[in-house]
């Protein structure tokens, strides 16, 4: 009765929930992906198929703030920092796709004092 | 030339010497026939007093200290996600609260068998679990989440052993192992771990050898392993005979490295290299 996770499924994205107007922050994701390479075998000595993620976007209210191409650009379990700055409150969102089309996403909301 | 052959010990009697070992078990047998019982009363010592203990972090470079310092920033952190759905799920009806399961492993059972987490988290999937009657494979995804996330839940809870473990089979044969030379370059685990901690080999700083970051993410491995998988791989590196995973010798180890760690809170789950 085990629960196979995709790669990709689990993620953080952590984002302060308070900040002043045009206050610079770090808005941090971090991907559960093993990132595999093409290049390993497993315990049977059969090759293990490459599977990277291919595309991540980070949006603000679906608006992109970032966007990489990143393949075989980033470690095992990426951890990606984008630093910005807000005048409006809103949510941030995460999404990516690796090479055998498994997507993921999720999101952080922050709150602007005063707006 | 009759002086000098009668003077140097023969090749055999050199060799005999050279167990050392050996030696100091007859050692050890003339100091309790010549102090009687007071001396074999005494509990064991440990290598370290508990104000020593230093976990494996404390040997970890600045950069990957603050990574297990920030949970956001610890990739570990996301098997730990996984197994708190994973244990809501399947081991809540009888777990109501997961704190102070993982400080109290590994520990002997009545068979003499030693229990570890994951050995622990299978009994329980193989025979309580509703409609599961296989275990977890070792190492496999489901089983590093839930291990991660039970040792989470005991994170800075002490590790805690029975006070009789010194007299079990299963201890004194991880502590043969531990302190037996092996391999091609003549190490034993107490050589470096119980006498060179803070010192170097080639780069990399030595270690005290405690258990309580495990499961840890290591940035070896890019994934996050078993305190069995790093045993395994202290055998390799020391050029020795490496145990299958399921050999029972590990889960001993296991259990002899929480005898040395007593005391120690639980780091689970670490950042290590």
């Amino acid at each position: 009765m085990s629960t196979p996770t995709r790669p990709g499924q689990n993620a953080r994205l952590v984002a302060p929930r308070l900040v002043q107007p045009n206050e610079e922050f770090a808005v941090r994701l971090l991907i559960q992906h093993p990132m595999e390479t093409g290049f390993r075998r497993d315990d049977s000595g059969k090759p293990v198929l490459a599977n990277s993620i291919e595309t991540i976007t980070i949006e603000f209210e679906n608006e992109l703030l970032w966007r990489g191409h990143v393949l075989n650009a980033l470690a095992a379990n990426p951890s990606i920092t984008v630093r910005t700055a807000l005048t409006k409150s809103g949510t941030f969102r995460a999404n990516w796709r690796d090479q055998e089309g498994n997507v993921g996403s999720t999101s952080a909301e922050v709150r602007v004092i005063g707006a | 030339m009759v002086l000098n052959s009668h003077c140097e010990p023969s090749e055999a009697t050199q060799k005999f010497n050279l167990k050392k070992p050996f030696h100091s078990v007859q050692l050890f047998a003339l100091l309790c026939f010549s102090t009687g019982a007071i001396v074999c009363a005494q509990p064991i010592s440990k290598p370290y007093e508990p104000s020593q203990l230093k976990s494996g972090a404390t040997f970890m470079s600045p950069h990957l200290q603050k990574q297990q310092a920030d949970d956001d920033q610890n990739p570990a952190m996301l098997w730990v996600d996984s197994g708190r759905a994973l244990f809501e799920r399947d081991c809540k009806a009888c777990h109501s609260d997961p704190r102070g399961l993982a400080s109290k492993l590994p520990r002997v059972l009545a068979s003499t068998t030693v229990a570890t987490l994951e050995s622990q988290i299978n009994a329980c999937q193989s025979t309580r679990v509703k409609g599961s009657a296989t275990p977890y494979a070792l190492e496999s995804e489901p089983l590093l989440s839930l291990t991660a996330y039970v040792a989470f839940s005991s994170r800075d809870m002490k590790q805690e052993i029975a006070s009789n473990v010194t007299q079990t089979a299963a201890w004194q044969r991880a502590r043969t192992m531990f302190h037996a030379v092996q391999g091609k370059l003549d190490f034993s685990c107490a050589a470096c771990h119980d006498k060179l901690a803070g010192k170097r080999v080639r780069t990399q700083a030595i270690s005290q050898g405690h258990g309580v970051g495990f499961p840890a993410y290591r940035t070896d491995w890019q994934t996050l392993g078993s305190l069995n998988r790093r045993l395994r791989a202290c055998f390799f590196g020391m050029e020795a005979n490496v145990p299958a995973a399921s050999d029972k010798i590990l889960a001993e180890l296991e259990l002899y490295l929480a005898w040395r760690a007593e005391g120690l809170p639980l780091e689970a789950p670490a950042v290590r290299r």
